[in-house]
C-alpha cells in the first residue's frame, strides 16, 4: 500500500499567499487516501469469503439445474434427437449415432450418463450397461437392428425420450424432483407416483418440526425471560447463566447428553426400573419426542436471550400505571407489555426457526427414521447416492427457505447479523 | 420475584408456580448437560448409573489410543490456525469497514454475513465439492480454510461491536502526534479494542471446535476432528472414550465462557 501524504504534513506546507483551495485538496487527498486504505483492509477477508465460500455455494446449486452427462457421453445421439419430440416417429439416424456414442464414449462418462438417465427414469442404466456389453466396441451394419435385437426397449420411445429429457444443458429435472413432480412422455409436468413421494412429505416434516420447536421454545423461553428480566440480580444472574451454559456447550455434547439420558440402558429407563414404574425400559430415543425435547434445550437460548434484552429495556413503571389506570393484570399484560416485547418474540422465533431448519446433527443421533429432514437428504444424496444434482435442488429449497426468514429477520430487528443480545 | 407483604392467597400461589417452573426450568437446561461427567469417570463401560467403582481409564483411552489423541489434536491444530486466521481476517476488515464509507457497504456486509446464515449442511458440502477440484480435499489446509471462513463473520460482528464505541479523535490525534497509520491503529486503536478482539478469537475458536458437519464431509479419516470422532463413536455403548471426550469439551468451552465473560468486563471497565 502506498504511504499517503499525511493531512498534518500538507498542512504545513501551505503558504500565506496560497488560497484556500490548495488546502483543501490537501484534506480530499488525504480522505481519499484514508478510504482506499480502509477498503484495502476489507477486501481481503472479501476476496477469501467470495473464494472459499461463496463460489462453493454457487456451484453447488448451479448443479441443480446443470445436466451435462448425457450430452458429454453421449453427444452424436443428443443432437440426432434434436428436432424430435415424442409426438413423432424416432428418427432413423438415432440407432448409429447412439452406437457410435457407446463405441466412443470413455467408461467413466458413460457411468456418469447411465446413472443420470437412471434417475429420470428407472430402468436406463442397466438397460444402457447391457447395450454396451453386448455392443462390446462392435459397429453392426444395420444399427436400429442391433439395438432392438438387444433389448426390446430400443423399439419403443420410453428410452429416446429418458435421453432426450437429460439432453441438457440446462434442466429442471432435478428441482422437479425435489417436489415429487416429473415429466412425463410428453414433457407435460406431473406429480409422481404415490410411493416414489418422499421430497413434499420431508419439507413439510422439516418446517412441522420447525414450527413445533419454536413455539413450544417460546412457551418455555418467554416466561424464564421475563423472571430473569425482573427478578433480583443474584436470581437473573443465575438464571442467564444456565441459559449461557447450554449455549456454550458444543452442539454434540448436547446431543449426546440426551442420548446417555434416554437411550434403553440411559438413565431415565434405569430410574424408571428401579422405581418400579415400568417393567420393561422404555424406547425414549429414535423419535420425534425425544428429537423435539433435545431441539428445544439445544435451541432455547437463541429464544430467551433476544426477549431477555427486550424485557430489559421495558421500565416496570409501564405495568404500574396502566394497573393505577384500572387495567386488570391480564388486559395490563395484554395491552402495554406484549406489544414492546413482540420484537424480541419475532427476532427469538425466527432464530430458532431458521436453526431448526438446518439441523442435522441432532435428528441424526436422536431422531427416528421418520424425523430427518432436509438436511438429511441432502447429505443422503451426496454420501450414499452420489446425485449431486439433486442434493443440489434440495440445497435450494432449503437455502431459500432460510434466506426469506432470514430477511425477515433482518427487517424486524434491524440487524444484519444473527448475533444475540 | 418477591412477595409483597400484602399478596393475596392467588397471588402467592401464582409467585411460587413462577418460582418452581424457573427451578424446573433451569434442571432441564443444566441438568443434561453434566450427566456425562460422573460416567466419564466410571470403570465400567455402562452409561449406567450409580457408578461402583471410579477410575481414569477413559481418559487414558482418550490421550493414548491413537485415534482419540488424533483427533484431539487435529482438533487443536485446526481450531488455532482457523481462530488466528479468521481473527487477522476479520480485524482488518472491521477496522476497514468502520472507516470506510463508500456506496454498497450493505452489499459487502452481506457478502460477509453469509457463512452464518447458511445451514452447514450446505456449506459442507459445497466446500467439499470445491476443495476437491483444487486439490484441497482431505487435507489439514482444506478444513482450516473452511472453518477460517466460517468463523470470520463472528470476528468482524464482535470487532465492530467494541468500534462502534470507540472515539475516532483518538486516531486524528494520534495522527496529529506523528504517528502513521498503522503505529496509531496498533498503539492507539487496537488497546482499547483488545477485548473484542480477543471476544472473536474466542468465539472463532469454540466454532472450529465445536464443528461436526463441515468436518464431516471435509475432513479425511486423516483429519477427522474430535466432534468427527466423537459423532462416528455415538453408538457404541461398550467404549466410554466418548464421555471423557464430551467432559473435556465443556470444560473447554466453560473456559472459553468465562473467557469472554471476562473480556466484557473488562471492556465495561475501560468503558468507565
Amino acid at each position: 500500500m502506498a504511504a499517503p501524504a499525511s493531512a498534518a504534513v500538507s498542512f504545513g506546507s501551505v503558504s500565506a499567499s496560497e488560497p484556500h483551495d490548495r488546502l483543501w485538496r490537501d484534506l480530499k487527498r488525504s480522505q481519499r487516501a484514508a478510504q482506499l486504505r480502509a477498503i484495502g483492509l476489507i477486501l481481503p477477508l472479501v476476496v477469501f469469503l467470495i473464494l472459499v465460500f461463496i463460489v462453493p455455494i454457487g456451484m453447488l446449486l448451479s448443479r441443480s439445474v446443470s445436466d451435462l452427462a448425457v450430452p458429454r457421453a453421449l453427444p452424436a445421439t443428443v443432437a440426432a434427437l434434436a428436432g424430435w419430440t415424442p409426438a413423432k416417429e424416432i428418427p432413423p439416424q438415432v440407432y448409429p449415432a447412439l452406437v457410435e456414442d457407446i463405441g466412443s464414449a470413455p467408461q467413466m462418462l458413460f457411468g456418469d450418463a447411465a446413472a443420470r438417465l437412471e434417475t429420470g427414469t428407472p430402468g436406463m442404466r442397466a438397460l444402457m450397461m447391457k447395450t454396451r456389453s453386448r455392443l462390446q466396441g462392435a459397429a453392426p451394419s444395420d444399427a436400429r437392428k442391433a439395438l432392438t435385437g438387444i433389448s426390446p426397449k430400443w423399439d419403443t420411445m420410453e428410452g429416446w425420450v429418458a435421453i432426450k429429457q437429460a439432453s441438457g444443458p440446462l434442466t429442471d429435472h432435478y428441482l422437479l424432483t425435489a417436489l415429487d413432480l416429473h415429466r412425463d412422455e410428453l414433457g407435460k409436468v406431473t406429480r409422481v407416483v404415490a410411493y416414489e413421494r418422499v421430497f413434499l412429505a420431508a419439507i413439510g416434516r422439516t418446517f412441522g418440526i420447525a414450527f413445533t420447536v419454536t413455539a413450544l421454545a417460546l412457551l418455555l423461553g418467554f416466561p424464564f425471560a421475563f423472571l430473569a428480566a425482573t427478578s433480583s440480580d443474584r436470581v437473573s444472574r443465575i438464571l442467564l447463566f444456565t441459559v449461557l451454559l447450554p449455549f456454550w456447550t458444543a452442539m454434540l455434547v448436547r446431543a449426546l447428553s440426551w442420548s446417555v439420558l434416554l437411550q434403553r440402558t440411559g438413565i431415565i429407563n434405569d430410574a424408571l426400573l428401579r422405581l418400579g414404574l415400568v417393567r420393561e425400559p422404555l424406547d425414549l430415543m429414535y423419535n420425534r419426542f425425544a428429537l423435539c425435547i433435545a431441539l428445544i434445550h439445544i435451541f432455547l437460548p437463541y429464544m430467551v436471550l433476544p426477549l431477555y434484552s427486550v424485557m430489559k429495556t421495558i421500565p416496570p413503571q409501564h405495568m404500574r400505571a396502566a394497573a393505577s389506570l384500572g387495567a386488570r393484570p391480564w388486559m395490563a399484560f395484554r395491552r402495554v407489555y406484549l406489544p414492546q416485547v413482540v420484537p424480541g418474540i419475532g427476532a427469538g422465533a425466527l432464530l430458532v426457526f431458521i436453526q431448526c431448519l438446518g439441523v442435522f446433527v441432532v435428528p441424526a443421533l436422536l431422531g427416528g427414521p421418520n424425523d430427518q429432514g432436509l438436511p438429511y437428504y441432502i447429505a443422503f444424496y451426496v454420501n450414499r447416492v452420489l446425485n449431486w444434482g439433486l442434493a443440489a435442488a434440495l440445497s435450494v429449497i432449503l437455502l431459500l427457505s432460510v434466506a426469506v426468514l432470514y430477511a425477515l429477520y433482518v427487517r424486524l430487528s434491524g440487524k444484519s447479523a444473527m448475533v444475540l443480545g | 420475584m418477591r412477595i409483597s407483604p400484602y399478596a393475596t392467597l392467588p397471588q402467592k400461589v401464582g409467585v411460587w408456580t413462577i418460582r418452581l417452573f424457573a427451578l424446573l426450568m433451569c434442571l432441564y437446561l443444566a441438568g443434561p448437560i453434566v450427566v456425562f461427567i460422573p460416567l466419564s469417570f466410571s470403570d465400567k463401560a455402562l452409561f449406567h448409573y450409580p457408578i461402583q467403582s471410579f477410575s481414569l481409564r477413559w481418559y487414558h483411552q482418550l490421550v493414548t489410543s491413537p485415534e482419540w489423541l488424533r483427533a484431539v489434536l487435529n482438533s487443536l491444530a485446526v481450531a488455532t490456525s482457523a481462530s488466528v486466521l479468521a481473527t487477522i481476517l476479520g480485524v482488518a476488515a472491521a477496522f476497514g469497514l468502520w472507516r470506510a464509507r463508500f456506496r454498497g457497504k450493505e452489499a459487502v456486509m452481506m457478502v460477509i454475513m453469509t457463512p452464518m446464515i447458511v445451514p452447514a449442511v450446505i456449506s459442507g458440502v459445497s466446500m467439499y465439492l470445491a476443495l476437491a477440484k483444487v486439490g484441497l480435499g482431505n487435507t489439514h489446509l482444506g478444513l482450516i480454510l473452511a472453518h477460517t471462513a466460517l468463523a470470520a463473520p463472528l470476528v468482524v460482528i464482535t470487532v465492530s461491536a467494541t468500534l462502534s464505541k470507540f472515539d475516532t479523535t483518538l486516531l486524528r490525534a494520534a495522527a496529529n502526534l506523528g504517528a502513521n497509520p498503522l503505529t496509531a491503529f496498533r498503539r492507539v486503536c487496537l488497546p482499547v479494542i483488545a477485548s473484542g478482539v480477543f471476544t472473536g478469537a474466542i468465539f472463532a475458536f469454540a466454532l472450529s471446535f465445536d464443528d461436526v458437519v463441515v468436518a464431516l464431509f471435509i475432513a479425511g479419516p486423516a483429519q477427522r476432528t474430535l466432534p468427527v470422532q466423537m459423532y462416528m463413536q455415538a453408538n457404541d455403548l461398550v467404549d466410554l472414550t466418548i464421555t471423557a471426550a464430551a467432559t473435556v469439551m465443556l470444560v473447554l468451552s466453560l473456559a472459553l465462557m468465562v473467557g469472554v465473560e471476562f473480556m466484557k468486563k473488562r471492556e465495561v471497565a475501560t468503558a468507565r
